[in-house]
Formats: C-alpha cells, structure tokens, sequence
C-alpha cells in the first residue's frame, strides 16, 4: 500500500536540495537544515554590545553615584538622566529593528496589563515597608530622590517624569529589549531572563535593593519571554514606581 | 502561498544512530545527520566525531568547573569580608552589603549547574561592577591584589567561552544523537 503524505518544504542552505519542515539535517548533503550563524562566533564579539552598553553606562553611574564630577541636587540627576537617555538611544539605533516585534501592541491582552498593575501596586507596598524596615535598622537609603523636585515649579510632575516614566520606558528598552535579546543570541530563554533580572538589579549600585530588584527584574523578564511584548513591563515599572514616587512625596511635602 | 507538495513514501532504512526511519533515496538521516546509505568509512568517521565532540565537552566542562570553584571562592571571601566587617570593625551597613552579595554569589554559584554560561557571566559582571564601585570610593583599591583580580578576571573569561562551547557541544550532540552514544 503507498502513503501519500502533504506538507510543506523548504531548501537546504549547502546543496539546494528540497527538505521536509521538521528535517534536523539534509538527507542529501548531511549539514544541517537550520544552520546558526552564532555558533561559530567568538562569545565575546556576540555580546560586545551588551557589555560595551554595560560598562558605559557602569563608569556613567559610577562616576555619578561616587564622586563630585556631576554638580549636586537636581542639576546631576537632570545631567546623568540626559546621558542615560542618549546611551540607551543610541544603542537603541544600533540594535535596528530587532526591538521593532516587542513594540507591537497586537495581542497586548488588557486583563494581563490590569493584572500586572495590580500586581505592580501590590510589589510596591511590600517593597515600601521592607525599605523602610532597612532604613529604620541600618541606617541605609534605598529610596528615590524626589526631594530633589522640592523647588521646581511643578513637583509632582517632575519628579512622576523623571522617576516613573523615564526608566519605565528606557529601563525596559534595555533591560527586556536590546540587553535580553543580546543574550538570547548566546544561551537559551531562561538564560536571559534570569542574566537580564541579575544585570537589572546590579546596575542600580544599591547592593542591599537586590533584594526586590533581582525579582522584580525576574518578573519582567519572564513576561517579556512568555508574551514577547515590552508592554507588561513598561507598565508594570511604571505603576511600581509611581506607587513609590506617590508614597516617598506625601513623606516629603 | 506555498504550494503543498506529494511525497510518495517507499521504502525506508533504519537509522543505526538514531533509529529513525530514512528514505532510500537520501544518504544522510535527516534526524541526526548519519551516513545510512554511506560507505563504512563514512560510518566509522561519524562516530569517531561524535567521540572527539563529547572529549571537547567533557574538557569544556572541567575549564567550567574552574569558574563555578571560582563562584564559590567570591562567596567565601565576601563572607569573611562580612563576619570582619561586623565583629571586627563593627560596620553592620558594610556587613549586610557583604552578606547579600555573598549569598548573590551562593545562589550564582548553584545555577550555574542548569545555566553555567548565564551565571559565570552574571558573576563576572557583579565582580567587575563590585572593583568598579570600590574604585570610585577609593581609587587605590584597585591596585590592592592585583595578581588575584586578574586570575579571577582570566578564569571568568575562559570560564564563559568555555561554557559556550559546552552549551554549542551539547546541543549539537543532542541533535546528533550523540549525547547517549558510547
């Protein structure tokens, strides 16, 4: 008796030959059918633009957190905030349309973005009192800088664009967008969720925020993977640090 | 739109690496890549690659070895620097900061045995990160034990190409069947 069976084709990269979808390997020529360009790429020319955008933006943070180059109050952090924001375009560019499928609002699900703001409020609660646990007992300060906006003209405003909506979006663009993806090209998906969340929480320089950085990077991440979207996480950041903006101004003023 | 082609299937040969069913018209298995319809000497150097890529994985994953010991090592230091700078010095803020990042170097150091490649990175960069920062607070202490920042520094490079290549020998035996050859 003779099967017939239907199904789609595609070609061999080395001989041109026709091969099943599902063929791991060409019948005819014995290379493989989905050959990847990374393989044979030194690990270290694969990353490079994943470690330069670190190291740039560690010495940028580094010089800002721990000496007197960048002026005091909110001049420095409207300076570093400036270059942040041109280091992360600037790699944005670079990375071309590989961020362009993460934009896309198609199968954006509104029940999962009420669901991750509530879930966002719920994160920043937790976090507010475990801050204020650790800043009662060691003396430490994990909190934003909103006193800073004490004396512009719109307090409120300012310190909401500078703290919730500028690393919403640029924190995510790097972080889930062209930090993710770059890691992805040298290991597997659980790889870079979990190097992604390690790199989110170590580049704020707050070793003792780790605590809520590292899972709240984790969270992120493993949204960005499952739904291939920046979205859950712009607005996820966004409510968390908005809640902690709104909490840390009704101290202050 | 593609069109659907018609495969008429005839007979089959027997894959002897992977057991999978190949069509006589083709040479290779299209699972694994193996020379079913090939000469003995085909045959033979198929398997014979397949016992050089597991050596090559099995010395990838004792140069990784070196970096998960070099893992552990940090968490070590970082505790002592901990346990000296609470009782000794009696700085508790320095203290707990050593203690999280030595307990961030534990749970690095237990994940590298799912994912040696993403956590002998992350643990490269944290300790980069930790002489950066030391640096900026004071600029002598990065010359302070120099010769051991740079081994660590060499282990931690050779330890992620080496747990790339292990990664890359692993999948490719995978898809070749190799991994459960002798």
């Amino acid at each position: 008796m003779t099967e017939s069976q239907t199904l789609n084709i595609k070609t061999c990269f080395h001989c041109q030959q026709e091969l099943k979808m599902e063929d791991m390997f060409c019948g005819y020529c014995g290379k493989e059918a989905n050959p990847s360009e990374a393989k044979h790429q030194d690990v270290f020319v694969l990353l490079q633009p994943v470690l330069l955008y670190y190291f740039i933006t560690l010495l940028l943070l580094g010089t800002y957190k721990f000496t007197e180059f960048f002026p005091t109050g909110l001049d420095g952090l409207l300076w570093i905030s400036l270059l942040d924001i041109i280091v992360v375009i600037a790699f944005w560019i670079y990375s071309g349309n590989e961020l362009n499928p993460i934009w896309s609002l198609k199968g954006v699900k509104w029940y999962l973005i009420i669901a991750t703001i509530v879930g966002a409020i719920i994160g920043s609660f937790v976090v507010t009192i475990v801050a204020n646990l650790i800043n009662i007992s060691i003396n430490d300060d994990v909190f934003y800088n909103t006193y800073l906006f004490e004396d512009t003209p719109y307090p409120l405003l300012f310190s909401i664009l500078f703290i919730a909506v500028q690393p919403a979006i640029f924190e995510e663009v790097v972080f889930r967008g062209f930090l993710f993806n770059g890691i992805k090209k040298v290991t597997n998906a659980s790889g870079a969720i979990y190097t992604s969340a390690f790199l989110f929480g170590i580049m704020h320089l707050q070793i003792i925020s780790l605590l809520w950085l590292i899972p709240l990077g984790l969270v992120f991440a493993l949204m960005r993977n499952k739904y291939n979207t920046l979205w859950y996480g712009i607005v996820g950041h966004f409510t968390y640090n908005l809640c902690i903006t709104l909490d840390e101004f009704m101290h202050w003023y | 739109m593609e069109e659907p082609i018609v495969i008429q299937e005839n007979e089959n040969l027997v894959c002897g690496n992977c057991q999978n069913a190949v069509s006589i018209a083709l040479k290779f298995c299209s699972s694994c890549s193996y020379p079913v319809a090939g000469t003995e000497t085909e045959k033979s150097t198929f398997r014979s690659d397949m016992g050089i890529r597991r050596r090559m994985l099995k010395q990838a994953e004792e140069k990784v070895k070196t970096a998960k010991i070099i893992i552990y090592v940090l968490a070590g230091i970082t505790f002592i620097t901990a346990m000296v700078n609470g009782f000794v010095n009696d700085d508790f803020v320095t203290m707990i900061v050593n203690l999280s990042l030595s307990l961030l170097y534990l749970i690095l150091a237990a994940w590298s045995d799912r994912n040696s490649f993403g956590a002998i990175l992350t643990a490269f960069l944290i300790y980069i990160t930790i002489i950066v920062m030391n640096f900026f607070f004071e600029p002598s202490s990065l010359f302070g034990g120099i010769w051991m920042k740079a081994f660590m520094i060499i282990a931690f490079i050779k330890g992620i190409r080496s747990a790339k290549e292990a990664q890359d020998l692993f999948a490719e035996l995978k898809k070749t069947k190799g991994i459960s050859l002798d």
